[in-house]
C-alpha cells in the first residue's frame, strides 16, 4: 500500500524490514518478503515503482514490451497490506544500536498531494505556464500510482491558481522536505545502477555523450526510439535530417581503469536490442556496433546476437577512441580497423555511446569507521545483472533475510 | 438489498451527475452520497455517520472512479465489512461523466446508472471462491547439486515439508567435481556445507522418472534400488543441472597425450592443491582453447561459465607453478560484471596470454603421440605463430541432462532448441508453465554456483509462496457444484478447452463427463471463452443475456434485477 509521507515509527512493525530502491530487484525482495509474513518498508526515490525497467521500451531476449511485467510488479506492491511504499524518498544514511538499524530518510513531498488529487484537471486549464503535467515527461506513460497531476518547477512562477482550482485542495506549492528517523529489523539495498552524466567519475567525455544532440546515452536512445514514440523515419535531434547511419559504441568509458573498471554486463545485449528494433522498423538504416568482446552468455542471448548478424547489423571488433562532431555534418568515429590495424573514421547520423552504467550508492552500508554493515544487496548494486537475474536475486535476498529472522541462532543460513 | 455508494469526487462528478437524477434511474437501490470515497477513512466515515447502518448481507456497489484511480481504496475498505464478492465497484467517471461530458444529461445518467445496474448484476452472479486445500503439502526438488541445495535447504529453514531426489549416491553435484570456484576462489567443500540439508528429506540414488499432474497435485515416480515408488508433491523444483559437453576428437583430444578437458584440469588443480599429486604432474606451457564445440551452428549457445572457469584454472595454475606460461586462445572473453571482470584483469596482470582468434577450426594442435605445439592463423600481416605446448585445454560447453527433456515431456514444460528449460523470461525466469513447478541452476541455462545458489533460493521462495496461498481459503461461503461444465449435446469434441487451460490441469476424458473439474477450482473461464460451440459452462459468470438484462436492454429486464 501506498505509505503517507508523514511516516512515524509507530506505524512501522518493530520486525519491518527496509527496501532500498523500488526497481526490480527491490519489487521482488519486498513481495517476497512480504508473502513469507515479513512488514516490508519500500523506500523508492522516483515518483514511481520500477525503476530503470519502467523506462525501458522492449526488453531482451524475448523482444516483449517491458511495461506490463514491471507494472503488475508495482501494482502488487501498491496492493500488498504489509509492503508500505514510501515514494520521493531518499534513504541518506543509517544508524545502528545493535540490535536494530534506524534508518535517516528525506521524503520530498511533491506540490500535488498524490492522495488527495483526483487528477480532474482543472488545475491545467487555470494554469497560464503550462507548468501542470499529465505524466512525467521523461517517461511515455507515467506509472504513477494512484494518477496524479504534478507540477513541472521550471516553468511554475508560483500564481497559485491551480491552489484555488483545485476541488480537493491537494496543492500546496511550499510542501517542504519531511525527514524521517525509522527504526527497520533489517536492510536489503536493490539501489540499481545510473548512467554516468557529466562531472560524474564514471563520465567519458572523449565519447561526447550529453555534449552534442545525436550523440546519445543507451537509455535516452530507449526513448528516442521507442514503440510509443514512433516516428516514421528516424531524424536527427540536431537538424530534423532523415537518419541514415547509426553506430553503437560499446565499452565507452566502462572497462577503462579511467572510469568504470568494469563490465555492466548488459550493454552488448541492451545494444544489439535497439539495433535489431531500428533495423525491424526501418529496414534500410546501416547499423554498425562497435564492440570490444561481444558479451552474451546464455543460451537464448547468443541465438539473438546471431539473428541481429543474420539482419545486417554490422559488427566491428574495435574501439573507438574519439566521437565528435564532425565538419562535413554528423558526427564523426574515429577507431582502428581490425583487419588493417590502421586508423580509420566514419560519420554518422546518431551515435549511441554505452558508457557503462554506475552501480548507485548504498547510503548507510558501512560504518563510521568504514566497515561494511551485515546488510543484503541484490540486482545491479551488488553485481551488475539483467532484469531477469535482478528478478531472482530480489527474491533470493528476500531468501536469505527469511532464513536470518527464523533462525536468529546458530542458524548456518 | 442493494446499496450504491455514489462519490460526488468533491463535486467534480455530482455536477455532471447530479444524485437526484440518479436517485430517481435506480428507483430500487438505496443510493448513499458522499463527497469523497478516496481514501479508507473517509468512507469508513460515511458508513459510519449512517443512521440506517447497512445489513450484513447487502451487496454494496461503489460508483466512482476506476479501480486504477482511487475505486481500489474504496473496495478495500468495503471488504473490511463485507464479504468479498459482496462489494464491487462501477466506474463512473473515466468510464460515463468524462468521455460523455458533452452529452445530454439524462443520456449521461442512463449511462451511469447502467453502470451501476451492471455491477450489481455481477455481484448478483458472483460467489466466493474457494480454493480446495490439496492433499499435498510439500514441494520435491529433483537435483541435489548447487541450485537444489539450495532450494531444498531454503524450503526446510522455511518450514515447507521438502523432499530432494538425486540420482547419484550423495547430494553436491558440480560441488563434488571442482576444487575452487570463481570469483572468489572459496572452496566448492565449504560452500556445500554451508548448504545444511537438515529437515530435507534426502532421497540419496533415486532417480525421479516421470512427474505427472493428477488431482490437483504432482504425482512423482520415483525409483532407488527397491523399485518405483509414486509419491505426491504440492510443487516441484527442477534442479536437474547440465553436463559436460566432451571435446569429441577436436584439437587431437583422445590421440594425443596432454590434450584435456578444462575439468579433467580442474581435478588435476585440486589434487595438488589438496597435496594429492605433487606440483611437477602440472603443465608447464599449457594452451587453453575456449568454445570448443560451442557456439558453432550445432551448439548455437555461450555456456557463460567456460571462460571464467579458464581464467580461474589458469590463475590457480600460476599460483601452484609461478613459471609455467598460460595461453588462452579465445573468441571473445565473456567475463561480465564487476567481479569476473576484476578476475580477468588479475590473470592478465599475473601473465596469463590471452590471445584472440576469430575462427577456432584455424587452429592445428600438433604433436606425435604427445603435444608439441599449438599454430595460429595467419595474422593480417601473414604471420604465423606457433605456441610451444606441453598441454591443451579445451573448454567445452554445458549441455542439458536427459532428466531434463524426459522431466518437461512428462510435466508439460517449454525448452529451448538446445533443450534448456524456459521460464518466463524476463521478468519471471524461474516459474515455468507448469501449475507449481519452478526452474533454477544450470536446467534453465549454465550458471555459476553463485548463481545457481541464489536461483535455488528463489525457487524456493516462489514455491513456499505458492503452497501457502494455494492452500489459503478466501471466504468461508460454501459452494458446492462444478467449477465448470460441458453440455455435452453441444459439445463437438474440438479440445480447444483442453488447450486453453493451464497445462496438465485438466484432461480430455474429464471434460465429456460433467464436472469438468476433479482439479482444483480456478474458475478462470478460459474453456468457456474459446468454446465455439457454447458447451462449456461457467456457472456464475452472467451469460451475456444476463447482462444485457441487468443494462435494462432486454424487453423482461425483471427477470434477475428487479
Amino acid at each position: 500500500m501506498l505509505s503517507s509521507p508523514h511516516l512515524s515509527p509507530e506505524q512501522l512493525s518493530p520486525r519491518t524490514v527496509l527496501v532500498v530502491g523500488g526497481g526490480v530487484a527491490g519489487m521482488q525482495a519486498a513481495l517476497s518478503l512480504a508473502a513469507l509474513g515479513t512488514p516490508v518498508l519500500l523506500a523508492e526515490r522516483n515518483a514511481h515503482l520500477g525503476g530503470q525497467v519502467m523506462r525501458l521500451d522492449k526488453v531482451y531476449p524475448t523482444d516483449h514490451c517491458a511495461f506490463c511485467p514491471t507494472w503488475s510488479m508495482a501494482k502488487a506492491c501498491y496492493d500488498a497490506p504489509n509492503v508500505r511504499v514510501l515514494l520521493h524518498a531518499d534513504v541518506t544514511g543509517l544508524s545502528t544500536d545493535g540490535e536494530r538499524a534506524f534508518a535517516a530518510i528525506e521524503v520530498r513531498p511533491p506540490a500535488i498531494d498524490p492522495s488527495a488529487c483526483l487528477f480532474c484537471g482543472k488545475c491545467e486549464s487555470v494554469c497560464g505556464k503550462k507548468a501542470l503535467l499529465r505524466r512525467d515527461p521523461r517517461m511515455t506513460w507515467d506509472p504513477a500510482l494512484p494518477p496524479s497531476v504534478r507540477v513541472d518547477e521550471t516553468r511554475c512562477d508560483g500564481c497559485g491558481a491551480c491552489v484555488r482550482a483545485c476541488p480537493a485542495q491537494a496543492i500546496d506549492l511550499r510542501r517542504e522536505p519531511i525527514s524521517l528517523t525509522l527504526p527497520v529489523a533489517d536492510v536489503v539495498y536493490a539501489t540499481g545502477f545510473e548512467e554516468p552524466a557529466p562531472g560524474d567519475p564514471g563520465y567519458a567525455e572523449e565519447f561526447g555523450a550529453h555534449t552534442h544532440p545525436d550523440v546519445f546515452t543507451a537509455m535516452e536512445f530507449e526513448a528516442w526510439h521507442g514503440e510509443s514514440r514512433a516516428q516514421d523515419v528516424l531524424r536527427t535531434r540536431s537538424d530534423g535530417r532523415p537518419v541514415r547511419r547509426v553506430a553503437f559504441v560499446q565499452c565507452a568509458g566502462a572497462r577503462d581503469a579511467r572510469h568504470l573498471s568494469y563490465c555492466a554486463a548488459v550493454c552488448c545485449m541492451h545494444a544489439m536490442k535497439q539495433a535489431r528494433w531500428l533495423k525491424r522498423r526501418q529496414p534500410e538504416l546501416e547499423v554498425t556496433l562497435f564492440y570490444t568482446d561481444l558479451r552474451a552468455p546464455g543460451a537464448q542471448q547468443e541465438t539473438y546476437m546471431r539473428a541481429g548478424q543474420r539482419e545486417g547489423v554490422r559488427l566491428v571488433r574495435s574501439r573507438p577512441g574519439l566521437i565528435k562532431e564532425s565538419p562535413l555534418g554528423g558526427v564523426g568515429v574515429r577507431y582502428e580497423d581490425p583487419a588493417t590495424g590502421k586508423g580509420v573514421g566514419e560519420r554518422f547520423d546518431a551515435v549511441v555511446v554505452n558508457g557503462g552504467l554506475a552501480q548507485c550508492r548504498l547510503p548507510g552500508a558501512s560504518d563510521e569507521t568504514g566497515s561494511p554493515r551485515p546488510f543484503a544487496r541484490c540486482g545491479f548494486c551488488d553485481e551488475p545483472v539483467d532484469v531477469a537475474g535482478a528478478a531472482i536475486q530480489g527474491v533470493a535476498a528476500a531468501a536469505k533475510l527469511a532464513l536470518k529472522h527464523h533462525r536468529p541462532e546458530g542458524g548456518a543460513a | 438489498m442493494k446499496v450504491c455508494l455514489f462519490c460526488a469526487c468533491m463535486g467534480t462528478l455530482s455536477s455532471t451527475l447530479p444524485e437526484a437524477a440518479l436517485r430517481e434511474a435506480l428507483p430500487d437501490v438505496r443510493l448513499i452520497a458522499a463527497d469523497r470515497l478516496c481514501d479508507a477513512a473517509s468512507c469508513r466515515k460515511v458508513l459510519e455517520s449512517l443512521s440506517d447502518p447497512l445489513p450484513p448481507h447487502a451487496r454494496v456497489v461503489v460508483a466512482a472512479c476506476s479501480r486504477g484511480a482511487r475505486g481500489a481504496q474504496a473496495l478495500a475498505c468495503l471488504k473490511e465489512t463485507f464479504p468479498l464478492f459482496a462489494v464491487d465497484l462501477a466506474d463512473i467517471r473515466e468510464a460515463c461523466a468524462w468521455p460523455s461530458a458533452g452529452a445530454d444529461q439524462r443520456e449521461r445518467v442512463a449511462q451511469a446508472a447502467a453502470l451501476i445496474r451492471m455491477a450489481f448484476a455481477r455481484l448478483e452472479r458472483s460467489r466466493a471462491e474457494r480454493v480446495e486445500p490439496e492433499s499435498a503439502d510439500g514441494a520435491l526438488v529433483i537435483g541435489g547439486g548447487p541450485a537444489g541445495m539450495a532450494a531444498a535447504s531454503t524450503l526446510a529453514g522455511l518450514g515447507v515439508p521438502v523432499t530432494l531426489a538425486e540420482r547419484r549416491p550423495a547430494p553436491g553435484g558440480m560441488l563434488n567435481q571442482l576444487g575452487r570456484l570463481f570469483p572468489r576462489m572459496e572452496n566448492a567443500a565449504d560452500v556445500k556445507a554451508s548448504l545444511p540439508l537438515d529437515g530435507v528429506e534426502l532421497l540419496a540414488g533415486s532417480d525421479v522418472i516421470a512427474v505427472r499432474r493428477e488431482n490437483g497435485a504432482w504425482l512423482a515416480e520415483i525409483r532407488d534400488a527397491k523399485g518405483v515408488t509414486p509419491r505426491r508433491f504440492g510443487a516441484v523444483i527442477v534442479a536437474v543441472g547440465a553436463q559436460p559437453v566432451l571435446p569429441g576428437g577436436k584439437f587431437g583430444s583422445g590421440s594425443l597425450k596432454g590434450v584435456i578437458s578444462q575439468m579433467e584440469l580442474d581435478t588435476l588443480l585440486s589434487a595438488v592443491e589438496r597435496g594429492a599429486k605433487t606440483p611437477d604432474k602440472l603443465p608447464s606451457r599449457a594452451v587453453f582453447i575456449q568454445c570448443v564445440n560451442a557456439r558453432d551452428d550445432a551448439a548455437p549457445y555461450c555456456s557463460n561459465v567456460c571462460c571464467p572457469t579458464a581464467v580461474k584454472n589458469a590463475l590457480r595454475l600460476k599460483a601452484l607453478s609461478p613459471d609455467a606460461s598460460v595461453t588462452v586462445l579465445n573468441r571473445q572473453m565473456v567475463m561480465p560484471g564487476v567481479a569476473l571482470e576484476a578476475m580477468y584483469r588479475n590473470a592478465m596482470r599475473e601473465g596469463v596470454r590471452f590471445l584472440h582468434v576469430d575462427d577456432m577450426n584455424d587452429v592445428r594442435v600438433e604433436g606425435d603421440g604427445t603435444v608439441q605445439a599449438v599454430r595460429l592463423p595467419a595474422s593480417p600481416d601473414g604471420a604465423i605463430e606457433t605456441l610451444d605446448a606441453d598441454c591443451v585445454v579445451c573448454s567445452t560447453p554445458l549441455r542439458p541432462t536427459p532428466a531434463a527433456a524426459r522431466l518437461a515431456e512428462s510435466m508439460g514444460l517449454r525448452a529451448d532448441g538446445m533443450g534448456f528449460l524456459l521460464g518466463h523470461e524476463p521478468a519471471h525466469p524461474l516459474e515455468s508453465d507448469g501449475e507449481g513447478t519452478f526452474l533454477c541452476g544450470s536446467a534453465r541455462w549454465p550458471a555459476f554456483v553463485r548463481q545457481a545458489e541464489d536461483q535455488g533460493r528463489a525457487a524456493a521462495v516462489m514455491a513456499a509462496r505458492y503452497l501457502r496461498e494455494r492452500r489459503m481459503p478466501m471466504d468461508e461461503i460454501p459452494e458446492d457444484g462444478p467449477a465448470a461444465f460441458i453440455r455435452e449435446a453441444r459439445c463437438s469434441g474440438c479440445g480447444r478447452c483442453v488447450d486453453a487451460w493451464a497445462p496438465g490441469a485438466c484432461h480430455t476424458a474429464e471434460l465429456r463427463n460433467s464436472p469438468l473439474d476433479a482439479q482444483p477450482r480456478r474458475r478462470c473461464g478460459s474453456c468457456a471463452a474459446v468454446c465455439p460451440c457454447g458447451a462449456a459452462v461457467l456457472p456464475g459468470a452472467p451469460s451475456p443475456r444476463e447482462i444485457m438484462a441487468a443494462l435494462g436492454a432486454n424487453p423482461s429486464p425483471q427477470r434477475r434485477l428487479a
